[in-house]
């Protein structure tokens, strides 16, 4: 673990000094990728709550893209990966196992803050998906407990199946 | 036991056959000089032996572990000087041995004493905070060599150590090398410079096209009254006449 640790450390920082270096951001497009990097994450902030308005009314259109959006936004830091981030042919002489190499390149992965702004996007829209499911759920409770020719059903159901989990627990 | 064994070490690139059959044998606390021209297998046959690359067919050993079967367990008994230098970029001289001091799990107070007296010896010390992207060929070579040292290994590879690194620095690696064969290590070197190696190893090999066509001691050659030079354009080619080339000045 020391070992991936120092490299990928070593790595962060090179990156970092190559980033800071003057005239660095008009290499290879980097500075119009940055910019429209941005502007793309603020639009997509705010896709995610109108997907979120949009599915509340049964139009799961709008999250379908975004999540489609998302997963071609991932293939930009695997696809660049090779000039940004570690060279595995740099480290292979040294003594690292394969799980090594693996996580070198996995974790050399998050050092561009390209990368850092899908993983945000990424856990936005889980968290969002997460905080739908819960309403959903919440929603769902609230329904079944306003009708009282299901609410005794429901509740029967639940404890049965705790019941249930609790004896095979103790089996 | 011998420090670097192979058995019919075979490798292929497409149709190209890169090192065909090789069988070597290099005692411990030798110097083990690999020759070859341009594209002959020289880095190649570095490349199977550190791990670099997997051979088609064959094994090689290193102190008594196999090359395929114990990748890992070599590695850390071996220096590695590779052919590309294997550096990052925009990292310094220092920070480079401290992270190799680290990844051969030395710690961090043993990697300093080691890195401070390698820098000394290779005349690195005023130049340490330079990053690598930034020095000169021979500070990169010397660099990627003290890297390949730190941990002391019990075999070195080297692929053309002395190719842009100034007199005084090749003196002083070559005296190093000695005094670490001297010592028990095993030293495998490729270059092109013939004076170098002719001085500095005990045995060596002619690789053609991916196969040995000599293997000798240098002390055999210079009994016979030849040259290491002499061999080495007989085996590998003629000597190109001028006449063909009456346009240049």
């Amino acid at each position: 673990m020391g070992q991936i640790k120092t490299i990928l450390h070593c790595q962060g920082r090179a990156y970092w000094r190559r980033v800071t270096r003057p005239g660095s951001l008009t290499v290879g497009n980097q500075g119009i990728l940055l910019i429209v990097s941005m502007l793309f994450f603020m639009k997509y902030v705010r896709a995610l709550s109108f997907a979120g308005n949009e599915i509340a009314k049964g139009n799961p259109g709008s999250l379908e893209r975004l999540l489609f959006a998302i997963t071609l936004a991932w293939l930009f830091p695997l696809l660049s990966s090779t000039r940004s981030t570690v060279a595995i042919r740099t480290v292979r002489h040294l003594p690292l196992s394969l799980t090594d190499l693996f996580f070198i390149k996995a974790g050399s992965l998050f050092l561009p803050p390209f990368s850092w702004m899908v993983v945000a996007g990424s856990l936005a829209i889980g968290a969002f998906l997460f905080i739908d499911f819960v309403a959903c759920w919440i929603d769902l409770v609230s329904n079944v407990e306003r009708s009282a020719p299901t609410a005794g059903t429901f509740w029967d159901l639940g404890a049965r199946v705790c019941c249930g989990w609790f004896l095979r627990g103790k089996g | 036991m011998a420090a670097i064994e192979t058995i019919g070490l075979t490798k292929s690139f497409g149709n190209v056959i890169a090192v065909s059959d090789l069988n070597l044998n290099i005692a411990k606390g030798t110097i083990f000089g690999f020759l070859g021209p341009n594209g002959s297998g020289k880095s190649t046959t570095v490349k199977l032996l550190t791990g670099l690359l997997k051979a088609d067919h064959g094994d090689a050993t290193i102190c008594g572990l196999s090359i395929l079967h114990s990748p890992l367990e070599v590695k850390k008994k071996i220096g590695v000087l590779p052919e590309d230098l294997a550096l990052f970029d925009a990292v310094t001289i220092w920070e480079h041995l401290l992270m190799a001091g680290a990844v051969h799990e030395l710690d961090k107070k043993d990697s300093e004493r080691r890195a401070e007296q390698l820098l000394d010896f290779l005349d690195l010390t005023s130049t340490r905070n330079t990053y690598v992207d930034q020095a000169s060929t021979g500070m990169r070579k010397k660099c990627a060599l003290a890297m390949a040292l730190i941990h002391n290994p019990e075999v070195l590879f080297l692929d053309e150590p002395f190719e842009g690194v100034d007199p005084v620095a090749s003196r002083n690696i070559k005296d190093l090398l000695l005094m670490m064969a001297d010592r028990g290590a095993t030293i495998f070197i490729t270059s092109h410079i013939l004076e170098v190696v002719e001085r500095l190893v005990q045995n060596f090999a002619i690789i053609v096209s991916g196969e040995i066509v000599c293997s000798q001691s240098v002390e055999e050659t210079l009994r016979s009254g030849q040259t290491l030079e002499d061999l080495f354009l007989k085996y590998v080619g003629r000597r190109r006449t001028l006449e063909t080339l009456e346009w240049v000045r």
